[in-house]
């Protein structure tokens, strides 16, 4: 009885994990390259939970199909921000991009407040309650489909950042960017498509995260202290520490939530987080110390 | 004579490359002693551990009589040692006075008395009229005297000068020599760490050369501007034969 | 009280004329504004003070804190459990509060500053430890749990100064009086060893340490000081609301709301959190009133849109804060020696 018990909620812990992963993937990518801290990152998973809503409510879009052409908004608004905003922040100091983007995150998650109001929203799906039994095993359909669209973007992503030559050339400019310079890559359009890879990742992972929470704005900042959070634990600058963390992280929460309680498992994330900044900053796969 | 530093088999590896090499040695109060050596030598990381920046991964070091290992940089300072930076590290947003002034306080209970000393160390390396000025609108020498004013300002026993005449014209080469030769003539001791030959061949007693992390000489600066070790270190092993 | 002397003599005689001229101006004020405005002014002097409180951090020595919000809630929640579960007045309450919200930077500012955790990281946590509070909150009944906390307001109190219990014109004084006392603490501080340690840190840590200034204890002073002068601001924010929620005390948005004022007024500066409350919570409320007449009701959000706006427009044009602007304007000299 047990067992099954732990094993339900193991099994929802990896599968909601693979989606936080996504999120945090995307603010890996950003710092790990742009070096720039997108304070406002949880503040544009939300937006985009929104879009999805409003595309599913409106349109009966799929939110596992309106996906796509979230994330490619969410590129084209990455770049656009990047280009314009961002860039002359960088030979800034820290905390003025810091702040800069928590203006950005202020507009965004008051903004959605203005607009939807503070209730909830969430994508109710004809098979939002289905699920399949696998043994001992409950699983929820809509996360399993949740749990495969985050790795296909993650792997897609991957891929990209490792076969392809643009790829190739952003981890260039990350690794060692006089050198990216010198060899002649435009890092500011480089710096800009990261910006919009990045965000497109918190495109698609807000778009499937409807269908699993509700959208309200305030879980805005808790999503950008979780993809931190996530980043930090699993190495800032490692794209694969961003989905080890969080796996990590979904799993611990998961535990949690039926060791303690669920309101407190973001306790013990941050438990971690304390623990990982004190004694191993550069995380669990992070290559900077 | 009094032994200030003591130095002995010092090694610092940063992940397979052996940045300082069982370097020893000893400065005595009251004297002028340089440390050479081309670039990446591992001069500067010497300066850093005697300082306390670094920790040594092995050998010790001695100031004024006590080990300094596991003191922080702040507690030497406190203890009455000094450092400059290569790259100069002033602090921008402040004042002139106000960086000297912060030196100063480290001996001063009362502002106004730090800031009085301030003035006539900012008085001695030619800065007085730009007490007001904020830091960073200072040129490159400028900013180089605030940062030996700043260091002297905390009145140090030993004061630790890394190439603070770099970039420097032979003109403000000599002036600062003046400065310093004033310094050590106050009781202070000084390291420093220098290319520009023409201010060693004036100030040091003794040289210590350092090449790829290792001593290579040490002497009087007569002395080793003849080895013919030294010579190989700078020139190459062509120009010696 | 020498050093008090000593910056009335450094202060240039213009400068202090309109400045008393200013302090009297708002001493009699009350005579002429009605309840809703003596509201926006108790806002404008709170958002200067726990500004003032949150500039020693962030603008003197250089630590972001983006959880400031734990220290207010810490002080407003202490100080009303005193009250309300043992009758303890706020005036004596305030202790208890402000050493309280103390352990809290302690800990906070220990665990940073010994293990290097700096710039963002450091920022995150406190945000994570703002929001570890506010959980903490939630889940604890002796505080009232999710539900909130509330402080009794019996009519026959009125007058009971000493326990905060009393009208707008109350409130109005005793948060003047706050804001005027942080601007002497701050500038005493400012100008004292500690205050030019702390501003070395800021600028160049390292270099601090090579001129013998002791990094850690500056910031720990730093965060000890800010800490409890916030909880003196969270002690008068529980028994103005006479309610506390934890997931409205306690709340990031909260903690963005208190750091806009030094910001945008000029960080690091002495007026700075002043000019800026004074600047924007005005501005706020008066963009909230004209939306409820326009759109008939409330439109939560608008107004921090709006700061959203300001913050990100100065950041960018005058990241220095309008502060240094207006000294300029104003014909003050920089007259620091």
């Amino acid at each position: 009885m047990l067992f099954s018990l732990y094993a339900n909620v193991l099994v929802q812990g990896i599968l909601t994990g693979l989606v936080y992963g996504l999120m945090a993937l995307g603010l890996s990518v950003i710092f790990g390259v742009v070096r720039v801290v997108n304070f406002a990152h949880g503040e544009f998973a939300v937006v985009a939970m929104y879009a999805a809503f409003v595309l599913f409510a409106a349109l009966g879009l799929d939110p596992f199909v309106s996906l796509a052409p979230i994330a490619l908004a969410f590129f084209a608004i990455g770049y656009a921000l990047q280009r314009t905003l961002i860039n002359p922040f960088i030979a800034r100091p820290e905390h003025e991009q810091f702040i800069l983007l928590v203006g950005v995150a202020i507009i965004l998650v008051n903004g959605t407040l203005m607009v939807f109001g503070p209730d909830a929203r969430h994508a109710n799906l004809p098979y939002s309650f289905d699920s399949w039994l696998i043994g001992p095993l409950i699983v929820d359909k809509v996360r399993v489909y949740a749990a495969i669209a985050a790795v296909l973007v993650s792997a897609a992503l991957l891929a990209f950042f490792r076969f392809t030559p643009t790829g190739t050339a952003i981890r260039a400019c990350a690794d060692n960017l006089i050198g990216a310079a010198v060899v002649g890559l435009d890092v500011k359009k480089l710096y800009a498509l990261t910006f919009g890879l990045g965000l497109a990742c918190v495109g698609a992972a807000g778009a499937i995260m409807v269908v699993l929470t509700d959208a309200t704005p305030m879980i805005a900042p808790a999503f950008t202290l979780l993809a931190f959070t996530i980043v930090i634990i699993g190495g800032m600058g490692s794209m694969t520490g961003a989905l080890v963390g969080g796996l990590l992280i979904g799993v611990v929460e998961a535990l949690a939530s039926i060791l303690i309680a669920p309101s407190m498992k973001s306790m013990v994330s941050f438990a971690l987080l304390v623990a990982v900044l004190a004694f191993r900053p550069q995380g669990l796969m992070g290559r900077r110390a | 004579m009094t032994v200030l530093l003591d130095v002995r088999g010092v090694t610092k590896r940063f992940r397979g490359l052996t940045a300082v090499d069982n370097v020893s040695l000893t400065v005595t109060e009251g004297e002028i002693f340089a440390i050479i050596g081309p670039n990446g030598a591992g001069k500067t990381t010497l300066f850093n551990m005697i300082a306390g920046a670094t920790r040594p991964d092995d050998g010790t070091i001695s100031f004024a009589g006590a080990p300094t290992l596991g003191r922080t940089p702040d507690a030497l300072c406190r203890a009455g040692l000094a450092r400059t930076f290569q790259i100069v590290r002033p602090f921008p947003e402040l004042t002139v006075l106000e960086n000297a002034s912060i030196g100063a306080m480290l001996r001063s209970e009362d502002v106004s008395d730090a800031k009085r000393n301030a003035n006539s160390v900012l008085e001695r390396l030619g800065l007085a009229d730009k007490r007001a000025m904020k830091a960073k609108s200072l040129t490159l020498p400028d900013r180089k005297r605030l940062e030996v004013a700043r260091a002297l300002a905390t009145r140090p026993k030993l004061l630790l000068l890394d190439e603070v005449m770099a970039g420097l014209r032979p003109t403000e080469v000599d002036r600062i020599v003046a400065v310093i030769k004033a310094i050590r003539a106050e009781g202070v001791t000084i390291v420093l760490i220098e290319h520009v030959m023409r201010a060693v061949m004036a100030l040091a007693e003794r040289v210590h050369v350092l090449h790829h992390g290792a001593t290579i000489a040490e002497g009087t600066p007569a002395e080793i501007v003849r080895h013919p070790k030294v010579l190989e270190s700078y020139l190459g092993t062509e120009a010696v034969h | 009280m020498t050093a008090l002397r000593d910056l009335i003599a450094a202060t240039p005689r213009r400068a202090l004329a309109m400045l008393i001229a200013f302090i009297a101006v708002l001493a009699i004020a009350p005579a002429f504004l009605d309840r809703y405005l003596l509201s926006v002014m108790i806002l404008v002097f709170w958002f200067a003070y726990v500004g003032q409180a949150w500039n020693i951090m962030m603008g003197f020595c250089g630590q972001l804190s983006l959880g400031h919000a734990l220290y207010v809630g810490l002080g407003g929640y202490v100080s009303a459990l005193l009250f309300v579960k043992f009758g303890i007045s706020p005036a004596l309450g305030l202790i208890p509060a402000m050493l309280i919200a103390m352990a809290f930077g302690a800990a906070i500012g220990w665990l940073s500053f010994r293990f290097g955790i700096e710039g963002v990281y450091f920022a995150l946590l406190t945000i994570a430890f703002a929001e570890v509070t506010r959980i903490g909150f939630d889940n604890w009944a002796f505080t009232g749990g999710a539900a909130g906390l509330f402080i009794p307001v019996r009519a026959g109190a009125a007058g009971e100064w000493w326990n905060l219990r009393g009208g707008p014109l109350l409130f109005y004084y005793v948060c003047l009086a706050l804001m005027l006392a942080a601007f002497l603490i701050c500038a005493r501080l400012r100008f004292s060893k500690l205050g030019y340690a702390w501003l070395a840190v800021r600028e160049d840590p390292e270099a601090a340490r090579a001129l013998g200034v002791d990094v850690f204890r500056a910031k720990m002073a730093a965060i000890l000081i800010s800490s409890a002068m916030t909880a003196v601001g969270g002690v008068v924010y529980a028994f103005y609301q006479n309610n506390l929620f934890p997931s409205q005390t306690f709340d990031i948005s909260r903690s963005i709301e208190m750091i806009l004022a030094p910001i945008i007024g000029g960080l690091g500066t002495l007026f700075g959190p002043i000019v800026g409350a004074f600047i924007l919570t005005p501005l706020g409320q008066a963009l909230i009133a004209l939306i409820e007449h326009v759109v008939g009701k409330g439109v939560p959000g608008a107004n921090l849109v709006f700061y959203g706006l300001c913050l990100m427009v100065i950041i960018w044009f005058a990241p220095n804060g309008v502060w240094p602007w207006m000294k300029k304007s104003l014909g003050i000299r920089e007259e620091r020696e």
